[in-house]
């Protein structure tokens, strides 16, 4: 097979195969099936750098705990306490991790492309855990790994993405990996929230809610970032965006529907999604983070693999 | 066959800081004139024709009697001044028949945008700027001149919707010019694919219907200058991404040879048009001075650019 790349920024860095990889591995973790060879570090643990430089929650511990459980070491950076507030470039943070024997970097960044320049001179492995509005395509992986470990059937199946999706690098990862994966996309929301857009096949737009939920076999639910909204994002433009895009249970009886929802969280509870469904079987949130663990397992465990290979570690 | 150009260029430059640098430059480049939109006044200068800012320090209207040039412009290049304001500022412009120099951009449409707002700023997560914020700027100006009866020239515009609303105004025969950046000429969002900063420009690159429209423009004298600079803040070695580059204007040495290259040679647009857009316009609009006789001969099978000293022969 061949190797990872190594910087992953984006689903489009992946080729199918890598994919069918990512989630067997992932399901061995999963299963308990899958641990570390004891000649894979024949030295010492490799260190792998958490660069967060955007508050996280979920992704932060999940990839900790992911490092801890393949016997890395996990050393953390955030841009407050470090040279980066003092001026000191990203490339120059890089190397001096590198210099320290840093083998491994997650990055998280507000800027959309902060890993783009560094697929031609990369300093070590890299991997995107969300750039601005850009990418997050671990985050993508798990949610389709969850959706495959819940026996659902991509193939041909429609899925609504209702929110922000303008704004959401969770949706971008998933327009890039839902359609190869077999599946279409409805992408609802108000103006604002949906991209100027052409659509495709695979993907179309609908302004209309009950249309959307009704067409899809089920639902994704996103945040709206009013962070980062600078035109919609004063004199109450989103007051009524519950009635109009919020999803609960009521909903759900009036309209007859009976889909899973997954949300890559944090959900917010009376303004996307009453408490009712979340608290629901229909809710997978809390599935979706069971499997980040497994699933940012195997991808670090190809990266290392990798290195392995390559008599880096 | 080589071509020969008595040139000139409308140049729109928003520091004063580095003039000097930026003089000798254009001087080097076989440039003979320019206008400069200065913060302050000058001391007299016989190569740049200077316009001034519509609004002094605390933000009152200037003291047109106390004007030193026929040209106002709004401060703050980012930033249109507010209806209100502008319209008593192009009162008193119209009274002293002073063209107002409009940077077409409202401000609360710009959305902290690095590029244009579409499919490619979606693909790539990048904050879009919609043509809106210039359109809005455009609409609104073109009434204040049909109203007050004062001169505006656009220093530039970048959709194929904002070319139709100033061709009808001039259908009209309000007194109105534009001007586009040769980036706009030449180069699409597209060329911002793949996280390029080298084409991160302000206006921003727009979509391929908008090039050949502001292309068709050009050619048929809807579009009166091709601009040159606006934003000239240095970027050397830069080592940051898209989102965090700045703006930039293409470089004062490339701009003949991205001229040559992509619209000449390509029978965009002719050297009638070229000398058109780049001398004679802007000599009648600016009511530019040459500094000396001189002139650029082109050659555009080399690309090959002779600045000579003397009147040009042709």
């Amino acid at each position: 097979m061949t190797s990872l790349p190594l910087v992953l920024e984006s689903i489009g860095d992946l080729e199918d195969k890598h994919l069918t990889k990512i989630f067997e591995l992932a399901k061995s973790f999963k299963e308990g099936s899958k641990s570390i060879p004891p000649s894979f570090f024949p030295n010492s643990p490799p260190l792998i750098a958490t660069n967060f430089f955007e508050n996280s929650t979920r992704t932060k511990l999940s990839f900790t705990v992911a490092i801890k459980r393949l016997g890395a070491i996990p050393i953390d950076l955030g841009k407050t306490g470090s040279s980066l507030a003092k001026g000191e470039s990203l490339r120059d943070t890089f190397l001096t991790q590198k210099a320290i024997g840093v083998k491994l970097s997650i990055v998280r960044s507000s800027n959309s492309g902060e890993l783009h320049r560094f697929k031609e001179s990369a300093p070590y492995a890299l991997i995107n855990a969300g750039d601005g509005m850009h990418q997050h395509p671990t985050q993508a992986l798990i949610d389709i790994f969850t959706m495959q470990e819940l026996g659902l059937n991509i193939q041909g199946a429609t899925m609504a993405i209702i929110g922000d999706c303008l704004h959401s690098r969770v949706c971008h990862s998933l327009i890039d990996l839902f359609p190869r994966m077999g599946g279409k996309l409805i992408l609802c929301g108000p103006k604002g929230c949906l991209p100027e857009f052409k659509q495709s096949k695979n993907i179309r737009i609908e302004h209309d809610l009950k249309k959307a939920v009704k067409s899809a076999d089920w639902i994704y639910q996103l945040r709206v970032q009013k962070e980062r909204h600078k035109v919609f994002n004063n004199r109450g433009f989103f007051k009524e965006y519950f009635e109009q895009y919020g999803l609960s249970l009521h909903k759900f009886e009036k309209w007859n529907i009976e889909s899973l929802v997954f949300n890559p969280g944090p959900a917010a509870i009376g303004v996307e999604i009453s408490t009712d469904l979340i608290r629901s079987k229909y809710y997978m949130g809390d599935r979706q983070v069971e499997h980040s663990v497994p699933l940012r397992m195997s991808l670090i465990y190809l990266l290392l693999e990798r290195l392995h290979q390559e008599g880096q570690l | 066959m080589s071509i020969t150009l008595p040139f000139f260029s409308a140049i729109g430059v928003y520091t004063d800081q580095n003039f000097n640098e930026i003089k000798q430059e254009l001087k080097t480049q076989g440039f003979s004139s320019g206008l400069l939109l200065s913060q302050s006044p000058l001391t007299a200068d016989t190569f740049f024709k200077q316009a001034q800012p519509c609004l002094d320090e605390n933000l009152e209207i200037t003291d047109f009697s106390q004007l030193e040039t026929p040209f106002i412009y709004s401060p703050n290049y980012l930033n249109a001044p507010d209806s209100k304001t502008l319209y008593q500022v192009l009162i008193k412009a119209k009274l002293h028949e002073v063209t107002y120099l409009s940077s077409p951009a409202d401000h609360h449409f710009l959305n902290h945008g690095d590029m244009h707002e579409g499919e490619i700023s979606f693909k790539l997560g990048l904050r879009g700027i919609s043509p809106l914020a210039e359109e809005l700027i455009i609409s609104r100006d073109i009434e204040f001149s049909r109203n007050t009866g004062c001169a505006i020239h656009f220093l530039y515009i970048s959709s194929a919707r904002s070319l139709h609303l100033i061709k009808l105004a001039k259908k009209e025969g309000l007194p109105i010019t534009v001007g586009v950046k040769l980036e706009n000429l030449i180069y699409t969002e597209k060329d911002c694919d793949s996280f390029n900063s080298d084409f991160k420009y302000y206006p921003p690159l727009r979509t391929k219907e908008d090039l050949m429209a502001l292309q068709s423009g050009a050619r048929h004298g809807d579009i009166d200058i091709i601009t040159l600079g606006m934003i000239t803040k240095p970027v050397a070695d830069n080592d940051q991404c898209f989102q965090a580059s700045p703006f930039r204007s293409l470089d004062v040495k490339d701009f003949i040879a991205n001229l040559m290259t992509h619209l000449l040679k390509q029978e965009i647009l002719s050297q009638k048009d070229i000398e058109r857009l780049l001398c004679t316009n802007p000599k009648k609009i600016f009511q530019l001075q040459e500094e000396s006789q001189s002139h650029i001969k082109i050659n555009p099978t080399t690309n090959q650019i002779h600045f000579k000293e003397g009147p040009c022969a042709s």
